[in-house]
């Protein structure tokens, strides 16, 4: 999980870590790219404002860089058409906008990794 | 950091007492320079009157120096212990929604209601209807909402920045009201937060009801268009609910950011109803339904005569937007209508009619090089060459474009 917000990060961690994944979590896209770079993720949540660039430079390096074909699902504010578009010809699978609704988040994860989802507590 | 917008009153009372002092003290020393000018003190009773002056303004220029120095480290340490419990609070918060656990009794800390109060604005479906029962049971409205009868500019911005996170469609009736507030910086804040409680309302009669509300306020807020435009990109999921509400007033102060606001968030389903204000005797509208149908990248099939009625609108402004929209066209018909716009007494509109047939490829840009070489008027060679050259378009080009 990649994301500049640590209250958005705590969510995604509570939300996800009961459902059986293991979440790694940091802010940047330095830091995201050496995480990537290990090749050892199912899926990759990503936001688009990151603490020290972007988003979509982090997609870009994934796809040109590093050649990885992990599933991308970028979890934004930024949820203008030019942003879903741009992230989806850049690579992303999926893009959740901000606020987000915990029940979808667990779906579309779960549809991505291929795992089972607890359904509502 | 929002702390930091306090103290202005501290401020400004030792400023005051500070410059009061050295008022007082410059007196003095006036008045010794003159007596001793009358010979009532000697030169010993002036050095010390001086002496005292400079004192006297040294140490209220480091009252002031330390004032601020204090209180930029106390609002650092402020700021730090405030994160520092919003962190706690959230964990705690997200532990009472997704994990079950039992919310702690009222009432709450301020860092425990802010941290609830941002989680609003990061959730929603069932963790939001969750959230907005909390901080109802909490009785966090109606503290907001007592917060925003305070005499205090900064309390009360910060109640409509937390009501605007918050957005709970209790406090939506009030919000309205502050919209005619008299200082500007309140009738902005409370037209986001009306906006974004909008945002959060399920459809419904409620949201009817409130989407009604607001339009009517926002027409007799006397807010700038921007911010107009800006209240209705807020709205999210509830704009199209206020833009059929908005489109109803008669007001151009609501009716123009409407429609340009259908132009920018794409909303193609209003295309049809906003075609009309096209007719209107104010340019402003019909420039913006122009601006509205570039935007949207469509123009309804009855709306084409409309169109090329408006590129010899007596408005240049008007013009322009028409030349633009005029993409939307057929090239068979666009391209003729452009290329006599090239002579238009209006340099912008040359340029928009240049730039739209650029956008018509082929026909468009055959029609440029034509212009740029036997035009008649200067002024449309000039602008269909520039056009051309700016977009690096050449005859060169064209000629393997159609060879290929």
């Amino acid at each position: 999980m990649i994301d500049d917000d640590p209250m958005v990060r705590r969510i995604l961690c509570t939300l996800l870590g009961p459902s059986g994944h293991t979440v790694d979590e940091v802010d940047g896209v330095d830091e995201g790219r050496e995480l990537l770079a290990t090749g050892e993720y199912d899926l990759v949540l990503l936001d688009l404002n990151l603490s020290d660039g972007s988003g979509f430079d982090l997609l870009t390096l994934a796809r040109d860089e590093l050649h990885l074909a992990v599933p991308v699902i970028i979890v934004s504010g930024m949820q203008q058409e030019a942003n879903v578009l741009k992230g989806f010809d850049l690579g992303a699978v999926e893009f959740i906008s901000k606020p987000f609704d915990s029940q979808e988040v667990l779906d579309l994860v779960a549809r991505w990794t291929g795992a089972p989802h607890t359904a509502d507590r | 950091m929002k702390w930091r917008r306090y103290g202005d009153v501290a401020f400004a009372l030792l400023v005051t007492v500070v410059i009061t002092v050295e008022g007082v003290a410059l007196l003095l020393i006036v008045r010794a320079a003159v007596a001793q000018m009358d010979g009532q003190v000697d030169a010993g009773g002036l050095r010390d009157a001086l002496m005292g002056g400079i004192l006297v303004s040294s140490l209220g220029l480091l009252t002031l120096t330390g004032f601020v120095l204090v209180y930029h480290a106390m609002s650092a340490r402020q700021a730090e212990i405030r994160r520092r419990e919003r962190v706690g609070w959230t964990d705690r918060w997200i532990e009472v929604l997704l994990a079950g656990a039992a919310p702690p009794a009222g009432p709450i800390s301020r860092g425990a209601r802010d941290a609830l109060i941002d989680l609003r604005t990061l959730l929603k479906g069932e963790q939001a209807r969750q959230l907005e029962e909390l901080m109802q049971g909490y009785e966090i409205d109606r503290e907001l909402l007592t917060q925003l009868s305070s005499h205090r500019l900064p309390r009360r911005l910060d109640a409509l920045e937390s009501l605007a996170s918050a957005a709970l469609p209790s406090t939506f009736d009030r919000l309205l009201s502050v919209l005619d507030a008299d200082e500007a910086p309140i009738r902005l804040a409370a037209a986001r937060a009306s906006a974004r409680t909008l945002s959060a309302m399920v459809p419904g009669f409620e949201r009817e009801r409130a989407a009604a509300a607001l339009a009517e306020s926002l027409e007799h807020s006397a807010l700038p268009t921007a911010t107009v435009q800006e209240a209705i990109v807020l709205t999210n999921e509830s704009c199209p609910t206020l833009l059929k509400r908005l489109l109803e007033r008669p007001s151009k102060m609501v009716l123009r950011p409407a429609i340009e606001a259908i132009g920018r968030l794409k909303l193609v389903a209003f295309a049809e109803r906003i075609a009309p204000f096209a007719e209107r005797d104010d340019p402003e509208i019909r420039a913006a339904v122009l601006r509205a149908f570039a935007g949207l990248g469509t123009l309804p099939e009855r709306s084409a005569p409309m169109l090329l009625r408006s590129l010899d609108d007596p408005v240049a402004f008007v013009r322009v937007q028409a030349a633009h929209a005029a993409c939307l066209l057929p090239p068979d018909v666009a391209v003729p209508r452009l290329v006599t716009l090239l002579t238009d007494p209006s340099w912008w509109t040359r340029k928009a009619a240049a730039g739209a047939l650029l956008q018509l490829g082929d026909p468009g840009v055959r029609a440029l090089h034509i212009s740029a070489s036997d035009n008649p008027d200067p002024y449309a060679r000039e602008m269909a060459a520039r056009i051309l050259q700016d977009a690096g378009v050449t005859e060169l080009s064209l000629t393997i474009a159609e060879a290929i």
